[in-house]
């Protein structure tokens, strides 16, 4: 896949993000028409779709992928887009074979992500009460697993050792935040 | 290895299989270390959900783009759009001219003055003599020497982190000023009601000791955010800066 595109996602290159996202609105919209998805699904869809292909991209596993971005865009979407229907054929019958759509996209699975447990809805609670800079510091730390020097040289942080220091200081507040709240 | 960097290389999967037998044996055996592992792996959890919506809600805004149609609006006022643009370059070239050397102490004492308490009506009575009151009524008396351990005193106990924002503030009247920048960024760890304002005194803070780059992150930070307080002055003193 074009690199470029994977590392705009993966640095949150808004610009570009932006750009990727216009460029396949339309004709995405277009080919889900086909598919009979009503319209504000077709752009729900697009943007998990979008979502999606942004979490593969985190997690480092679309550099060794041979399609290029749009077609991998579209595999995605050709998925969501099969699971929109088999709910719209729980509430009437409704046959996935009628649509006899040749030109294609190979379907690419994705995983559906798991809901939070209540502890984690807790904390998700104090999360979000802490400033945005940590919630951004703890994000690349451990949901998309930064080194402190990878944080550091993206978000234009001195040393190392600043990012140490900031991200303890962010544990250290959201700690209190839970040790200072009555229900924990 | 100590324990610290196991746990930062176990998150950053650039653990080796020696370092990793180590992590599973100290997380069987020393609860401590569990209880942490447990605890940054549920933030991993959460802040993935939380990316994920922050992620879904820029692609949301694009939208409101196509909403409007607003490609003919984009062409009706091109014209006069261009028009104020190129008299903004001038202006703002001119000012450059006039401005090209910065005096930082100077923007400073332009700029700067304490924030008022707008946190905590003060009750002046023999009863209420909380340290928390006692702290804003010197704060308000502009004792700020004798202000700065009340609130500090009173931060370490009740934890509100809007105190900091007054702590930081008495210590830049007193031209403490490293300490302050201190004070703000514990502060801006919080998100309370005051924190977009920190990001004004800290900026003000880094003006005054020769730090613009940094400050004019803080500057555009508090123009970005909802906060209305000190926008224009903000706007202002951005522009001075570049």
């Amino acid at each position: 896949m074009e690199h470029h595109y994977v590392d705009a996602l993966k640095q949150g290159d808004e610009k570009l993000i932006k750009e990727l996202y216009g460029n396949y609105r339309n004709e995405f919209l277009f080919f889900s028409k086909k598919y009979n998805i009503a319209g504000a699904d077709s752009l729900d869809i697009y943007q998990e779709s979008f979502l999606a292909i942004r979490k593969h991209a985190l997690s480092g596993k679309l550099y060794d992928v041979n399609s290029s971005f749009k077609t991998y865009l579209f595999g995605i979407g050709k998925h969501l887009i099969y699971k929109k229907l088999k709910e719209y054929s729980k509430n009437q019958s409704y046959e996935l074979q009628v649509h006899k759509v040749d030109f294609d996209y190979e379907e690419i699975s994705i995983d559906a992500t798991g809901n939070l447990t209540k502890e984690q809805e807790l904390l998700r609670h104090y999360f979000k009460q802490l400033g945005k800079s940590c919630q951004q510091m703890l994000t690349l730390s451990f949901y998309r697993g930064l080194t402190n020097e990878e944080i550091a040289t993206l978000k234009g942080y001195e040393s190392e050792a600043v990012v140490r220091s900031q991200k303890s200081r962010c544990l250290k507040t959201l700690k209190d935040l839970i040790k200072k709240s009555p229900q924990i | 290895m100590n324990s610290n960097e196991l746990i930062e290389n176990y998150f950053s999967k650039n653990i080796s299989k020696q370092e990793l037998l180590e992590f599973n044996h100290l997380y069987k055996t020393n609860p401590e270390f569990k209880e942490e592992v447990d605890f940054l792996k549920a933030i991993k959890s959460v802040s993935e959900v939380e990316d994920d919506v922050e992620f879904k809600k820029q692609l949301t805004s694009y939208e409101s783009e196509y909403a409007h149609k607003e490609k003919s609006i984009i062409s009706k006022w091109l014209k006069p759009l261009t028009a104020v643009a190129a008299l903004l370059i001038i202006a703002l070239s001119i000012n450059f001219l006039i401005n090209s050397s910065i005096n930082e102490d100077k923007l400073f004492a332009t700029y700067f003055e304490p924030s008022k308490n707008v946190s905590s009506p003060i009750v002046r009575s023999e009863t209420d003599k909380t340290a928390l009151n006692n702290a804003f009524i010197t704060y308000n008396e502009m004792n700020y020497e004798q202000a700065i351990p009340l609130f500090d005193n009173a931060y370490n106990n009740t934890k509100n982190s809007e105190l900091l924002f007054y702590e930081g503030n008495s210590l830049l009247v007193l031209g403490k000023i490293e300490e302050a920048i201190e004070i703000f960024k514990e502060h801006l760890t919080y998100n309370d009601a005051l924190t977009n304002r920190t990001h004004w005194y800290l900026a003000l803070a880094y003006v005054k000791t020769k730090q613009l780059e940094k400050a004019k992150v803080e500057l555009k930070a508090l123009i970005n955010s909802e906060e209305t307080f000190k926008k224009t002055e903000a706007s202002s003193l951005l522009e001075k800066l570049e």
